[in-house]
């Protein structure tokens, strides 16, 4: 016998044994992977999806894709730390969950382009600081943006109007806007802390946005022809880029309406914007959309500011008047005046609006109103309700100026000191925006929805600057693209509590703390101090 | 598994009356205590996420590397060094019987030292009821969910010890291996943790390739999922897979001495 093979076969067969272990530990790795099983210990099920979440789930029409391109950080904001960890949890059972078409979640750097040129290139993915739904597997997808966070140094130091922000409070604004987080509170630190995690409202309804057929038009149209406010346009001060941005984030498509009164406006318009006309519209051109209004129960939004150069015989309103008053609303030729300077915001000089309706709270300004937040704005227009508005007309002031302001009637032409016209001005709070629907209650007393207008008394509130600094003005132009598109289907999923852990220690009670900890070590020692004594007195017997 | 009793006693026995053994889980413990001390006093200053029983586990599971190679470095080392373990492999035991009894009493000693270090806590809300209230310092669902993180974990490091201790006769050389092995192991997975998948080669590729890896790419991650009460099955499975190929490696490793 070689005993020389012999050895040789036996390491080979070692080697072999070794080799198939470690392969069978691999696969069954990959099988162990594929058993989605959790067992949430916590009380009430704190992470796990709610029956209403997992039955819609069941009714998606298409495959998901969550897209995060956050990268986690112990550098990123700690309020993106929380929502990282909160996500990571919640989009696990979103994944698991059993649902008509797969959800599959993605964690994408956009700066490494070469390791996930795939992913990158299907979704268009440009920005980091993103969270994004989308449809799986089309040439277009179907996208919403969930959460966006602008991580560049923002402040330019060298304009006054712009005040300092620091990272962790651009970050916080950015978590405000995306509603992930509710009732906000200040917290022992002096800043204000969410108290309530929405994430799973927000992402149920976001998947069920992408994936579900689309039922209705999906286009924002902005008027041309009147020198208005372009949503293309990046200017700080009047431009509406980052309307048009967040419009698209939720899946809306934005386009221009060209001023030819003859033609119809298109059939898939969800929604019409007049941002900041400097000339009236023509009857015509009003009369279209009343069309618009009326017999396809379209939307219409409507930014007027008060303009300095406009002629004595042109028409109230931009031409706009009688539409206006067949909806119950009116705005007038005056500008907001507040002699009182507390009012209006130090480095930018921009005013607040912090008064809301009164009585029953629209949803519209509902959040802002538990929030305590201020909408800002330029120069304005008072935008009334009218004393009796027409049959199946519901007209509502939402927001307005302060008890010290008055609207001025003749504002053109009075030289300051400013005075006031008991008989011709408007004694504040003197409304700025207001909003009516039409709701046809035929038999029974159900309510149809028809058209909806919203004036706000100035375009400054939606333009990119204000918009980009002030989450009262993010906040009211979300709630308004609900209100809009109608999308308050009800969704019952109660907030999950979040959990702060704090200590509350002094020094002394520190030290003792730190004293008792050599207990469990001493009983170790003392123990083994009587084990050594034991094991010397056994071995001398 | 004839004699696993038997072995299992006798090991129990011998890791229970050597001094080397109380002198590790000492500074061991007193390090843990002085850590979690500090980490809590941290709380005062700073917002943390997750719950501080997170940071005992964490600091165990990091902290192994420093005492588990003390509990596994003698068991088949020494024996072998002596020549025992030849004697007692031609005694009716199975060669599974001996490592497995030995991988047992080690992961015995490791679980009381995890419960010892649930000390810590128990003390601080003993002390300090109403100081340490917002802690949920003994929230069930945390210390369960930790704690099954920590015999998961602890059952792989063991047994990856075991495996150290089985390839050498020389037990510094073994504490070394198993040390090596287990920072490594816990280098990986601190590695992966955060990580996105890459999809050069194509993500399914990148997704299989990462799954059979098990717990050293997701380990950490699952970790703040244990932690905060969620039990993940999946990533008990790999620790059990990874249990299980250690324990094969050390019975082929030692089986090579009856060849």
């Amino acid at each position: 016998m070689d005993f020389c093979n012999a050895e040789r076969s036996r390491r080979l067969r070692r080697w072999t044994i070794v080799m198939l272990l470690t392969s069978l530990a691999l696969g069954l790795n990959q099988l162990a992977s594929r058993v989605d099983l959790n067992i949430d210990l916590t009380k009430g099920g704190r992470y796990t999806l709610s029956q209403e979440t997992l039955a819609w789930l069941t009714k998606l029409e298409k495959p998901a894709d969550i897209i995060i391109t956050i990268r986690e950080s112990n550098n990123q904001p700690k309020i993106i730390q929380r929502l990282l960890l909160d996500l990571d949890l919640l989009l696990d059972a979103f994944e698991r969950a059993p649902s008509s078409f797969p959800i599959r979640i993605h964690r994408v750097d956009v700066n490494a382009r070469k390791a996930q040129k795939t992913l990158i290139e299907k979704y268009n993915l440009a920005e980091p600081n993103l969270i994004l739904v989308a449809t799986q597997g089309e040439e277009n997808p179907e996208k919403a943006i969930l959460f966006r966070f602008d991580d560049q140094p923002a402040t330019d130091t060298s304009d006054p109007k712009e005040a300092f922000r620091s990272r962790e409070s651009k970050a916080r604004d950015a978590v405000f806007d995306s509603g992930l987080y509710d009732e906000w509170a200040e917290s022992n630190r002096n800043v204000p802390e969410p108290t309530k995690f929405r994430g799973e409202e927000v992402i149920l309804r976001s998947l069920m946005r992408v994936t579900r057929a689309r039922k209705g038009p999906n286009v924002v149209y902005f008027t041309r022809g009147h020198g208005e406010g372009s949503p293309s346009d990046a200017n700080r001060d009047h431009g509406f880029s980052e309307m048009q941005k967040f419009l698209e984030s939720r899946n809306l498509e934005v386009a221009a309406l060209a001023p030819d009164p003859n033609a119809r406006i298109p059939e898939d318009a969800a929604l019409v914007v007049v941002t900041s006309p400097q000339v009236p519209f023509r009857a015509q051109e009003v009369a279209r959309l009343r069309t618009f209004l009326s017999e396809r129960k379209g939307s219409l939004m409507l930014l007027i500011d008060p303009i300095v150069d406009q002629s004595i015989d042109s028409p109230p309103a931009f031409g706009f008047h009688p539409l206006l008053k067949e909806w119950g609303l009116r705005c007038h030729d005056m500008l907001v005046h507040d002699p009182d300077l507390s009012k209006f915001d130090i480095f930018s000089g921009d005013y607040s609006l912090r008064t809301y309706s009164q009585g029953e709270e629209h949803p519209v300004v509902e959040p802002l109103i538990r929030h305590g937040l201020a909408v800002y704005t330029g120069k304005c227009r008072p935008v009334e309700r009218e004393n009796a508005p027409p049959e199946q007309i519901e007209a509502t002031e939402l927001i307005y100026s302060s008890r010290t302001s008055w609207g001025r009637s003749d504002w053109r032409s009075q030289q300051p000191p400013d005075v006031r016209d008991d008989l011709l001005d408007i004694t504040g709070p003197v409304p700025v925006a207001s909003l009516s629907e039409k709701k046809l209650r035929p038999r029974h007393e159900v309510k149809i929805k028809g058209g909806k207008v919203a004036v706000m008394g100035s375009s400054q509130i939606f333009v990119n600057r204000i918009l980009r600094s002030n989450a009262g003005n993010r906040t009211l132009l979300r709630n308004l693209v609900h209100w809009f598109l109608d999308e308050s289907e009800m969704l019952d999923i109660p907030p999950k509590e979040i959990i702060n852990y704090s200590i509350k220690m002094n020094e002394q009670q520190f030290r003792e703390l730190l004293y008792s900890t050599a207990y469990v070590p001493s009983i170790v020692a003392l123990l083994g101090l009587f084990v050594y004594w034991l094991r010397k007195d056994i071995l001398a017997s | 598994m004839k004699g696993f009793s038997v072995i299992l006693s006798r090991e129990v026995f011998g890791l229970f009356i050597s001094p080397a053994t109380y002198v590790a889980a000492f500074y061991f413990l007193t390090l843990l205590g002085l850590g979690f001390r500090f980490f809590l006093e941290s709380f005062a200053r700073t917002d943390w996420l997750l719950p501080p029983l997170a940071s005992l586990v964490v600091a165990l599971i990091f902290g192994s590397p420093a005492l588990i190679p003390f509990l596994t470095m003698r068991s088949l080392a020494e024996e072998r060094r002596l020549g025992t373990l030849e004697t007692l492999l031609v005694a009716p035991i199975s060669v599974t019987a001996v490592v497995v009894g030995k991988w047992f009493a080690s992961y015995i000693y490791f679980i009381l030292v995890c419960v010892s270090a649930l000390g810590f806590p128990c003390l601080a809300v003993w002390l300090f009821p109403e100081e340490t209230m917002n802690l949920r310092l003994l929230e069930p669902a945390q210390l369960i969910g930790g704690g099954i993180y920590l015999l998961a974990a602890g059952s792989a490091f063991t047994a990856i010890g075991i495996f150290a201790s089985s390839v050498t006769r020389n037990q510094m050389v073994a504490g070394m291996l198993s040390f090596t092995l287990l920072t490594l192991h816990l280098a990986l997975m601190a590695y992966f943790h955060g990580e996105m998948p890459t999809d050069t080669m194509g993500l399914a590729a990148a997704n299989v390739l990462r799954d059979s890896l098990g717990s050293l790419t997701t380990g950490l991650d699952r970790l703040e999922h244990f932690v905060v009460g969620i039990i993940d099955i999946a990533t008990l499975l790999h620790y059990l897979v990874a249990t299980c190929l250690f324990l094969g490696f050390a019975i082929l490793a030692t089986t090579r001495l009856n060849d």
